[in-house]
């Protein structure tokens, strides 16, 4: 993330954006002669407007030697363009607001802005887009900034590096196995200005870019403001991606630490389907009966009941490709983290005995659906759910998933519990406090 | 391809005026008071009941807080885990949220389910039994998360800063580890049964109403019987405080160190209220601020520093707040009161005081989308003492601070020797 300013941070990390819109989002599209795509969304409820452009590089793209890269590169972009020495202030100027975020998949940069000002926008996202200025200041600034944000994040926070060690615990070939903010400072530190260029050069090009222009606009005022802008930026060689795949685990893997933190916490990763893949809302479901909120069953049973522990949930990560499936915990102090474990075992063979019942699900769907229409009161999420869905090649998605999340049955989330919660298939942290 | 005049800005549109949606307001046949703003497109449906019943109501304020929290443990009718279905069952979401002055119940449910949801609130509110059960599982695991929210720097900063700040008021009440442990349950139950009744709510609706919604409102909460009405906030008399001005809290193995930086002003209604947004803005209260461009953006000593303004109903103080480095944290500190001096030495320029109010008005229209958030922006009002016209005065004030007055404000409030200064970690 650009900056941790703004604190109404719509996404997390962690798939929370997977979950898509209801009722018909009515969008148009063309594409430039360079090959980016633009997306119009008209709402004219609001006196806003919105730019996302959203570039298809993330985390997974990084050289395993040069990880945190793509982050990094997302401050850059605010560091000056080649006919613009800063961004912000033109944009503050135009009464507007920015920000961006980087995860392992892509890079996402967003604008809202008084409608009337929406050229501005135009501007500012083609300058950058055309080139940067890549001043030396400003890398090494940025790298200082990211250095900080490794340690505000990561490094001060109890428990803040759990996932730099979950990673590379699940995935054994795959990028995922290191988190977007990189695997260690060290890589960020040696950031070069060579690998700057060379990175803008093959991935912030306009065939890899996806634009969604919505709220108070105009189709046709979007298309000529992105032909005088955009449509001058020489199209370049979409980068073609090569990710190794994550072979099948099969053993349990187990890693334990020692921190000083007051609480031991317990996390449990299974490989999962990808985003796009046919069972992918069952196991989503899947998460959700078991550890979404106060009604579910982990919650019921090992906080309410057993009293192992204060706090237990489960989620999906909804990545790109093959993902994770997480069970954490944070164990009761005076309960062993064995007993606390085997108690999280006994809601799954629970689960896996006896099914689960018609209103148990209706329940999970009812909350997804919930989550979906409630997602369409911002313009700035349904331009980014837009956005996500043309990168996925389903942009139509945005109508259809609720429809995909409600064909479920019970009997497909039976058999995507059988295939993803076997301890062969697990990764599980035991992240315990120092004696 | 012909390339636009890239060195030419496109031209700036002034944003002419800023004229919030305001609430509908009522009564039920109980005379509980009813604020209805009806906006958006999508059948959903925002409900909250505010209740005067914040931290500042009790000397231990985890009272207030777990008695809110408790309010979903049990009723008459209903366990726990059939609050928590009832709600969840019908993809709704319940959140028990408390400050310093007020509490509330809120509701966020799809409109076809009110019907099924909004009996569930009225339950909590009329027949919570606080079962001792829950009650000690809530407790010891509220307990444990605060042992673990001692190892952030910025939670024992920001926990810190206000009871110093406000030692001696009731906005400065403070609590440890103890204050868990000797809570009873009784006392939950009295402040229950003191400051929770249907009269004493207020109601903030938000969404798509239309004429069932107020039918539905009516059947579940007018018909409700209670004994107090809405309490207006206590009054606060200023209690001038003495500290020593720096403080420190040494955390040996801090790599970041917390900083804030601040002192008391005043409320909503105070006439330099206004005056001292455009300040704080121009100083930390967004990207371009000095302190952004200061010590992140020349500096790179932090990921992130803010400055503001925040009010209570009967108080309120200014507040800089940021993690840096604890290996150069005395350079940041040095930099924070070079920037403040210089607000006081030297008048801001034209040009900069005019990029923040463009700022700031961009910002106020963004902060209208939708439903919800209009709800909030009027019910930050209403419940701090100013009426809507509020936003006209502050659109106009924006527009017509000069330089000279933002230079006599800083002199006025932001001398050094008045500002409390906090650090958690390493120097």
């Amino acid at each position: 993330m650009k900056s941790n300013y703004q604190q109404a941070v719509l996404f997390t990390l962690q798939g929370t954006y997977m979950f898509y819109l209801r009722s018909m989002i009515s969008y148009s599209r063309f594409t430039l002669e360079n090959g980016l795509k633009v997306i119009v969304h008209e709402d004219p409820s609001t006196p806003l407007a919105c730019i996302n452009i959203l570039y298809d590089v993330g985390a997974r793209d990084e050289h395993p030697d040069q990880t945190g890269f793509a982050h990094l590169f997302e401050h850059l972009m605010f560091g000056g363009s080649v006919n613009i020495p800063s961004y912000d202030t033109p944009l503050q100027e135009a009464g507007g607001e920015n920000n961006a975020f980087t995860n392992n998949d892509i890079t996402n940069y967003y604008i809202t802005l008084p409608a009337q000002n929406l050229e501005t926008g135009f501007w500012l996202e083609s300058d950058r887009m055309l080139s940067l200025a890549f001043s030396e200041k400003s890398l090494e600034v940025q790298r200082s900034v990211v250095i900080e944000e490794f340690k505000q994040r990561y490094l001060n926070q109890p428990y803040g590096d759990e996932w730099l060690l979950l990673r590379p615990l699940a995935y054994k070939v795959h990028p995922y196995q290191w988190a977007t903010i990189g695997k260690e400072i060290k890589h960020i530190e040696d950031a070069l200005m060579d690998d700057v260029r060379a990175f803008f050069n093959r991935f912030y090009l306009p065939s890899n870019a996806i634009m969604v222009v919505a709220g108070d606009v105009k189709h046709d005022e979007v298309k000529r403001l992105s032909e005088k802008w955009f449509g001058p930026i020489p199209s370049g060689n979409r980068p073609l991606r090569d990710v190794p795949s994550e072979p099948k685990q099969t053993e349990a893997r187990r890693l334990t630490v020692n921190r000083d933190v007051p609480t031991d916490s317990i996390t449990k990763v299974y490989h999962m389907s990808a985003r796009m893949d046919a069972e992918y809302q069952a196991q989503d479901l899947l998460s959700d009966v078991l550890g979404r909120g106060q009604s579910a069953r982990l919650f019921n049973a090992l906080v309410k009941d057993e009293q192992l522990f204060t706090d237990v949930s489960a989620h999906v990560s909804g990545s790109f490709d093959k993902g994770l499936f997480v069970i954490n915990g944070r164990v009761k102090n005076g309960v062993s983290p064995e007993l606390a474990e085997a108690g999280i075992q006994r809601v799954i063979d629970d689960l896996l005995a006896n099914g689960i019942p018609e209103q148990e699900l209706i329940k999970v769907k009812n909350k997804a659906e919930s989550t979906h229409v409630f997602g369409e009161v911002s313009i700035l999420n349904k331009a980014m759910n837009l956005a996500f869905g043309e990168l996925l090649g389903d942009i139509e998605m945005v109508n259809t998933e609720l429809a995909k999340l409600h064909a479920v049955t019970s009997a497909d989330v039976l058999k995507q519990a059988q295939n993803i919660l076997r301890e062969e298939n697990c990764s599980t942290l035991f992240y315990l406090k120092s004696e | 391809m012909i390339h636009p005049n890239r060195l030419v800005p496109p031209t700036l549109h002034p944003i002419d005026s800023v004229n919030p949606q305001m609430p509908e307001r009522y009564t039920l046949s109980n005379g509980i008071e009813v604020f209805s703003l009806s906006a958006g497109s999508q059948d959903v449906m925002k409900v909250e009941l505010v209740f005067g019943a914040g931290t500042s109501h009790h000397e231990n304020p985890l009272l207030p807080s777990f008695t809110a929290s408790m309010l979903q443990e049990g009723t008459h009718s209903k366990s726990a885990s059939d609050i928590a279905s009832a709600i969840d069952d019908f993809g709704a979401f319940l959140e028990l949220d408390i400050d310093k002055d007020y509490s509330g119940i809120t509701l966020y449910s799809l409109n076809k389910y009110l019907g099924n949801t909004l009996p569930v609130i009225s339950d909590l509110l009329c027949n919570s039994t606080f079962p001792d059960h829950e009650w000690e599982i809530m407790r010891s695991n509220r307990l444990q998360k605060y042992t673990v929210n001692l190892g952030k720097v910025g939670f024992v900063a920001g926990k810190r800063f206000q009871e110093l700040l406000f030692a001696g008021s009731p906005y400065g009440t403070t609590f440890d580890e103890n204050d868990y442990k000797s809570l009873q349950i009784d006392g939950l139950k009295n402040f229950y049964q003191q400051y929770y009744s249907p009269t004493s709510a207020k109601i903030f609706l938000s969404g798509k109403i239309d004429s069932n919604t107020s039918q539905l409102l009516e059947d579940t909460f007018g018909q409700l019987t209670g004994k107090g009405t809405f309490l207006p906030p206590i009054e606060i008399p200023f209690v001038g405080n003495s500290f020593e001005r720096k403080q420190f809290i040494p955390k040996d193995d801090a790599i970041q160190s917390a900083i804030r930086i601040g002192r008391r002003l005043f409320t909503k209604t105070h006439p330099d209220y206004f005056g001292m947004k455009v300040l704080t803005t121009i100083l930390g209260g967004y990207f371009g601020s000095r302190l952004m461009s200061n010590i992140r953006e020349d500096k790179g000593y932090t990921y992130g520093i803010g400055a503001g303004i925040l009010s209570y109903c009967s108080d309120g103080y200014f507040y800089i707040s940021t993690e840096v480095g604890s290996d150069v944290c005395t350079f940041a500190l040095n930099e924070i009161y070079k920037e403040i001096a210089l607000l006081r030495d030297e008048m801001v320029s034209d040009e900069e005081l005019d990029l923040v109010k463009s700022y700031m008005l961009g910002s106020l229209l963004k902060s209208f989308e939708g439903p919800f958030e209009r709800m909030e922006r009027f019910k930050n009002c209403h419940l701090f003492g100013v009426d809507e016209r509020y936003f006209q005065r502050y659109t106009q004030a924006i527009r017509n601070i000069t330089p000279i007055q933002i230079q006599h404000l800083a002199k006025v409030w932001l001398q050094e020797e008045d500002l409390l200064e906090l650090v958690v970690g390493k120097y």
